[in-house]
Formats: structure tokens, C-alpha cells, sequence
């Protein structure tokens, strides 16, 4: 299965949950993703949901001088954006259990 | 952000702003800033300067890139191209335009500080002047929160800010070159003083109407002097401001105009100011330095002329002497004049002025009328007689009656003959007592004469 569509499915979730355990710049977040074990992520991918979450309000964003000289701008969750994280775990967790459930079936069917 | 390396990286943001030029050049400006951010830390990534065919590696190809940034930031699909592509017709234009301008106004300037030509400097302002109309076009042209960053974007620019940083770059890699890098650029405190000295040149010329050469390397007004003072407070602020990165979007745009034309017309200012003459290159004719002789009269290193002497009562040779050394013509009226006579009037009149090489006429008399005993040594001058084919016995006569002494030349005549010739000729002019040489001719002795 292409794991790039699942990944866009869930991409915004990810990025909140990563943000969740602390704030974070563009870079630091595809660092995370992809430390995680979602190798296959885009950096545009990444920056571009960063961009829309920021848009809808679900992330703040403030920028952090250097010693080294460019200032990096980093994102983190708000109140809104922590709501939607936790509906966003509850729609993936009914939809995982869903999903399970599904799979499960299946399998007895076919065992 | 401003450390990127110009190479393979900066033309991968520059190949994904063009593929996202119809966005909103605020979004697009952000998108491209955190881009450029994310490049610097990829190229660190790998290994500090990545080849083309490694970004794509890494990030995937430029087309690649910002389609997937523009389906993750929910950005829509990419607009028709025909009025970016109209919009950016347009800029290349008009960059081509400015690149002419700004070349010929340089060009103009160094022409003037190299040969000192009038018309040149009279066509730099307007070069300059030229150079940001077009700019103003421009910019209008280019509405958008990022020109700095548009000006950037355009090939010209582009391909010399390209070029420019390789060179700089492969320059701080030597040993001497980093050395020298650093060095010229801090010197940029020693610019923003050379700035306000040319700005304070400019401002005083052109609104405090100051004529005369005010002063290198200071002015010497206590008002362009005050104007100095602020040029400079001001011109530090804005370095250290624009050095430390505060200045961004238009007032940058600004910066950049303001120092470029700077650049251009400091050599001007500082070749006019250096002459001497100032500005009057701005407002006359040239003036004529050429052979200008000792004793003329230099105005702002113009040779305005040579006052005349006073000449009347000198002798005719004395007069001669003063107006040679003055470079100036003598005109004797009458032309016969000996060396000892006197002048009694001249023209033009003493402390007239003349430029040199100019004709003085001296009319000279042993005694002028009205003599009053005002020049001692003259005596009346009169005007020889004409005498010639008169026989001798009546020439004589005639120039004894008029005061002259008469010699005889009798070698070939006889006393009974015509004269022949006389000397000095009719016309001449000869004091009391003067002598009128006759010479006779030679008349056969059975011949007989005529009239008497």
C-alpha cells in the first residue's frame, strides 16, 4: 500500500502531536517525523501543513534569534490547536478501532 | 538568513519562487523566507555546499517541491501564467533599461574625472536623474511587500549577485582574501561618512545656492557645515540600522537606490569639488584657462582678462615693454612713432579690462592739444608735406616753412632738379626741427626746367 496517502491523511495530526511535546521550527519537526519512523515525509509537505495549521489558527508562531545569525521561527500549539489534536486522536483512534474491527473480520472470515 | 551561500541552493529557492510567483507576494515572501532557512540547515545537512543534483536527492526536484508545498499549505492549483508572465516581460525590460542608464551615468561620471569635460558634467545630473525615473517606473512596476527581494529575483541581478558571491566566496577561501574581505568591509563606517559628505555637497549646492568653492574636504559655510553634521548622524544611524538587518522591504529598497547612486556621483563631486571651480560647472560656460598671463586677473581659476595699465605718459618703448609682458597688443597711433615719443591717450582706459592677447591702441603725440605742461619732454609733432616731383628750390622752401630741417642727397642731381624721393614719406610725422631728406633727380644740365 502507497504509505504517501496515508500519510497525507494523517499529516496534520502528526505534526500536532509532535508540536504537543514541544515547540518546534520547520526543519527540527521533519528531524522528528522522520526520527519517529515516518522516513517517508516530504519537508514541503511538512512546512506547507505547518502554513495551514498556522492559517487556521491551531498554531502560534514566534521567531528566536541565533548566536549563529538567522533566526528560526518556531510553532507551537495553542489552546485551539490542542483542541483539535484531541478531536483529531479521537476521530483516528475510532477510526483505527474501525478499521481493526474490519481487518479482524476478515481475517476470521477468511481463517 | 543573509549567509546563504549563493549557489545550487539559492537557485533551487529561486526555480520554487518561480513556480509559486502568482501567489501573494506577503505569502510568498514568508514561504520563501522559511525556505531559505531550510535550505541553510539541508545544506549544512549535506555537507555545506550541496550540488543541484544532491538537493534533488534530498528534497526532490524544485517543481516537485512546491507543488507538494502548495497542496500541503492548501494553496490551490498555480494560476494561468499570462500575467506573471506579462508582469515579468515587463521587469526584465525595464531592468535592461536601468542597467543602460545607470552604465551611461557612470560612464558620464568618469569621463568628467578623467578629461574635465563641461558638457559631461552637464549631462551626468540628468544621467543620474534619468536613472531614478526609470527606477520610480520600476517600482511601480513591481508592487509587492518584498522589492528587495523582487529586485533579487530579476536575471540581471540575479546572474551578478550569482557571480559576485562565487567570486567572494573563492576570494575568503585565500589567505590573503579573507584578510581583504574583512577589511573592506569594515570600511563601511568610512562609507557612510563619504555619503554624508557627498550628500552635504549636493544640499548645499543645489538649495543653499552656495557659489563659491566651499570648501574641500570641509565645507567652510557655518550653514553647510551644520548640514554635515546632520548628514552624518544621519547617514550612521541608517548604516547601523541597515547593517544590523532592521531595515527591511522598501526602506532596504531604499537604502540600495540611495547607495548606488551615491556610488556614481561621489567621484563627480569630489572631482568638482577638487578643482577649485566648484560648481560653476554646473551653472556656466567653461571658463578659459588657456594662456592666462601673469598679472591677469583669475576669478575661481577663470582668467577674466587683464586690467590695463596706465600707459599714457610712459615713451612709446616703455608702453610696448608693459603691454608685452601683459600679453597684449600695442596699436601706435601713428605707426611711425619712434621709440622716444610719447603717449598721450589710450584705449581702452587704464583698469578696463582686456583679454589677453587683446589690442590696446596707443595714440601718440610729442604734444598733445591743450598741453599744459603735463608731459615734460613733448614736442609739437606735424605731419610732413608732401614734396615729391616739386623742384628742389620750392620743396625746400615748402618744408622750411613748415618747421622741418632739409637734407639734400645731390650724388645723382642737380640743384635745379625735382625731388625724387623724400624721407620720411608724406604723412609721416616728424617734431620741430626734424629732418626731410630729399633725394633729387638727375636732371641733364642743357635741360630746361620747369616752372620756377
Amino acid at each position: 500500500m502507497d504509505t504517501s496517502q496515508l500519510l497525507k491523511g494523517v499529516l496534520d495530526l502528526a505534526v500536532l502531536a509532535v508540536l504537543k511535546t514541544s515547540d518546534g521550527y520547520g526543519y527540527d519537526v521533519v528531524r522528528r517525523l522522520r526520527g519517529a519512523g515516518l522516513t517517508e515525509v516530504g519537508d514541503a509537505s511538512v512546512y506547507g501543513t505547518l502554513r495551514r495549521l498556522y492559517r487556521t489558527g491551531a498554531l502560534t508562531t514566534y521567531v528566536v534569534p541565533s548566536e549563529e545569525g538567522p533566526h528560526r521561527k518556531y510553532y507551537g500549539l495553542n489552546d485551539a490547536g490542542r483542541e483539535l489534536l484531541d478531536e483529531s486522536t479521537k476521530t483516528w483512534q475510532s477510526f483505527a478501532d474501525i478499521l481493526s474491527g474490519l481487518l479482524d473480520g476478515e481475517i476470521r472470515e477468511i481463517a | 538568513m543573509n549567509t546563504v551561500e549563493k549557489s545550487a541552493a539559492a537557485d533551487y529557492v529561486a526555480a520554487i519562487r518561480r513556480e509559486l510567483a502568482d501567489l501573494q507576494e506577503d505569502e510568498l515572501a514568508e514561504i520563501i523566507d522559511d525556505l531559505t532557512d531550510h535550505l541553510e540547515q539541508v545544506s549544512e545537512e549535506l555537507g555545506g555546499e550541496p550540488t543541484v543534483a544532491q538537493l534533488q536527492a534530498r528534497l526532490g526536484s524544485a517543481h516537485d517541491y512546491a507543488a507538494e508545498l502548495r497542496a500541503a499549505a492548501g494553496l490551490g492549483e498555480a494560476r494561468a501564467e499570462a500575467s506573471g508572465d506579462a508582469r515579468l516581460r515587463l521587469r526584465r525590460f525595464v531592468t535592461w533599461v536601468m542597467v543602460a542608464a545607470a552604465a551611461f551615468a557612470l560612464l558620464g561620471g568618469l569621463t568628467f574625472v578623467v578629461l574635465g569635460y563641461t558638457w559631461v558634467s552637464a549631462l551626468a545630473p540628468y544621467a543620474l536623474l534619468s536613472v531614478g525615473a526609470v527606477l520610480v517606473i520600476w517600482l511601480i512596476a513591481t508592487v509587492g511587500r518584498d522589492p528587495v527581494a523582487s529586485l533579487r529575483d530579476l536575471p540581471v541581478v540575479a546572474f551578478g549577485e550569482r557571480r559576485i558571491g562565487q567570486a567572494l566566496s573563492g576570494l575568503r577561501r585565500s589567505a590573503w582574501g579573507a584578510a581583504t574581505v574583512e577589511f573592506v568591509a569594515s570600511l563601511r563606517p568610512a562609507w557612510w561618512l563619504v555619503r554624508a559628505w557627498a550628500v552635504t555637497q549636493v544640499v548645499t549646492v543645489l538649495v543653499f545656492d552656495v557659489p563659491d568653492n566651499f570648501g574641500l574636504p570641509l565645507p567652510r559655510e557655518p550653514l553647510a557645515i551644520v548640514v554635515l553634521v546632520l548628514a552624518v548622524v544621519a547617514s550612521v544611524w541608517l548604516g547601523r540600522r541597515t547593517s544590523g538587518g532592521a531595515v527591511r522591504g522598501w526602506p532596504r529598497l531604499g537604502v540600495m537606490v540611495l547607495n548606488t547612486v551615491l556610488v556614481v556621483a561621489t567621484p563627480l563631486i569630489a572631482a568638482s569639488a577638487a578643482d577649485g571651480a566648484g560648481w560653476r560647472y554646473w551653472e556656466s560656460e567653461p571658463p578659459a584657462l588657456v594662456g592666462c598671463p601673469p598679472g591677469a586677473i583669475v576669478v575661481d581659476a577663470t582668467c577674466v582678462g587683464t586690467e590695463v595699465p596706465r600707459l599714457d605718459g610712459l615713451t612709446v618703448g616703455d608702453a610696448r615693454d608693459q603691454l608685452d609682458l601683459l600679453r597684449l597688443e600695442a596699436r601706435i597711433v601713428p605707426g611711425d612713432a619712434s621709440e622716444d615719443w610719447t603717449v598721450t591717450r589710450q584705449d581702452p582706459a587704464p583698469g578696463e579690462m582686456v583679454m589677453p592677447g587683446g589690442e590696446v591702441s596707443l595714440l601718440v603725440e610729442t604734444c598733445p592739444d591743450g598741453f599744459d605742461g603735463q608731459y615734460p619732454d613733448c614736442e609739437p609733432l606735424i605731419e610732413v608735406i608732401d614734396v615729391i616731383g616739386v623742384p628742389l628750390g620750392h620743396a625746400s622752401d615748402l618744408l622750411q616753412s613748415h618747421g622741418f630741417s632739409v637734407e639734400v642727397d645731390l650724388q645723382a642731381g642737380n640743384a635745379d632738379g625735382v625731388v625724387l624721393r623724400q624721407e620720411p614719406q608724406p604723412g609721416a610725422h616728424l617734431v620741430t626741427g626734424g629732418v626731410v631728406k630729399l633725394t633729387v633727380e638727375a636732371v641733364p644740365a642743357d635741360e630746361d626746367v620747369d616752372g620756377s
